[in-house]
């Protein structure tokens, strides 16, 4: 399995992603899996701008991402998957992917239920999805960047 | 363990710089600013500089123009025998690509991190190709 990092992130590619997990994770390809993104050029070509040179860049459907990543096309690289919902994690796992670990970075949402930090906010659904993630073994974390410590997420999404 | 930073500039280009840089990169106590006040000249400068970087036996200063007075002073440091590197030109892409390279235990080169963060971004819109 190629999986370094998955990191749920509202703006998916940018400063923190590009820049410093990146590189800390020393990643070779971002795959971004996102049903709507996917269908748009426009999103397409923005997340391929701020993609780090030397970083290839998948934007996939989340049925396709998972067809991908099972059949083993990624297996020699180091693969840092983002996404804007956690929802398509859910889907992720249930089509067969592993999933060790999942950094929630940023989520902001304007139709939140409950704010968990500064930089996260999240809908009935998305409580829904994480607590699903967690009882599929699934460890949630949120470190925006290394020099703080990972706090456990769903101790955050409980307080 | 890399090299402090030391930022220094005409104004509080360096403060900012390094809040802007802790945005993406987290905190960083371990850089240092000094900032040439509109009022100020070398000889207050250096003596900022030199309060600054007293306590620091190996540093990095990265200067936000070539020429200007903070490099000046700077430079005339490394004319007295001063040991510490001295980069012009810092934008934010040199500071992560220093912080990264710390961070990777690699040695960084300031110049390549610099100009590799600037780029004519409609040439770079007109060469993306797909590939997933």
């Amino acid at each position: 399995m190629s999986i370094i990092g998955t990191r749920v992130d509202g703006r998916l590619i940018h400063g923190q992603v590009a820049n410093l997990w990146v590189t800390k994770l020393q990643i070779s390809r971002i795959m971004v899996i996102d049903d709507d993104v996917a269908e748009s050029q426009i999103e397409k070509s923005g997340l391929k701008l701020a993609t780090p040179a030397g970083v290839r860049l998948s934007v996939l459907p989340v049925a396709k991402a998972a067809d991908h990543i099972l059949a083993g096309k990624y297996d020699s690289q180091r693969l840092l998957i983002v996404v804007k919902e956690p929802k398509y994690l859910v889907q992720l796992v249930e089509a067969g992917v592993q999933l060790a670990d999942v950094n929630v970075g940023t989520l902001a949402r304007g139709n939140a239920q409950k704010t968990v930090t500064h930089q996260i906010s999240v809908t009935a659904e998305d409580i829904a999805d994480f607590k699903q993630l967690d009882e599929k073994g699934v460890h949630l974390f949120a470190q925006l960047n290394p020099s703080v410590k990972a706090e456990d997420f769903m101790k955050l999404l409980q307080s | 363990m890399a090299a402090p930073l030391v930022l220094i500039s005409h104004g509080n280009l360096c403060v900012e710089l390094k809040k802007s840089v802790e945005l993406i990169m987290g905190p960083q106590p371990d850089i240092r600013t000094v900032a040439l006040e509109p009022k100020a000249g070398p000889a207050e400068f250096l003596a900022e500089f030199t309060q600054a970087t007293e306590d620091l036996e190996d540093f990095v200063v990265f200067a936000d123009l070539y020429g200007g007075t903070p490099c000046n002073v700077a430079a005339k440091l490394l004319l007295g025998g001063a040991t510490f590197k001295l980069y012009a030109g810092m934008n934010m892409a040199m500071v992560i690509d220093y912080l990264n390279a710390a961070m990777l235990g690699q040695d960084p080169n300031p110049v390549s991190g610099g100009t590799n963060g600037i780029c004519d971004v409609n040439a770079q819109l007109q060469q993306l190709t797909d590939d997933d």
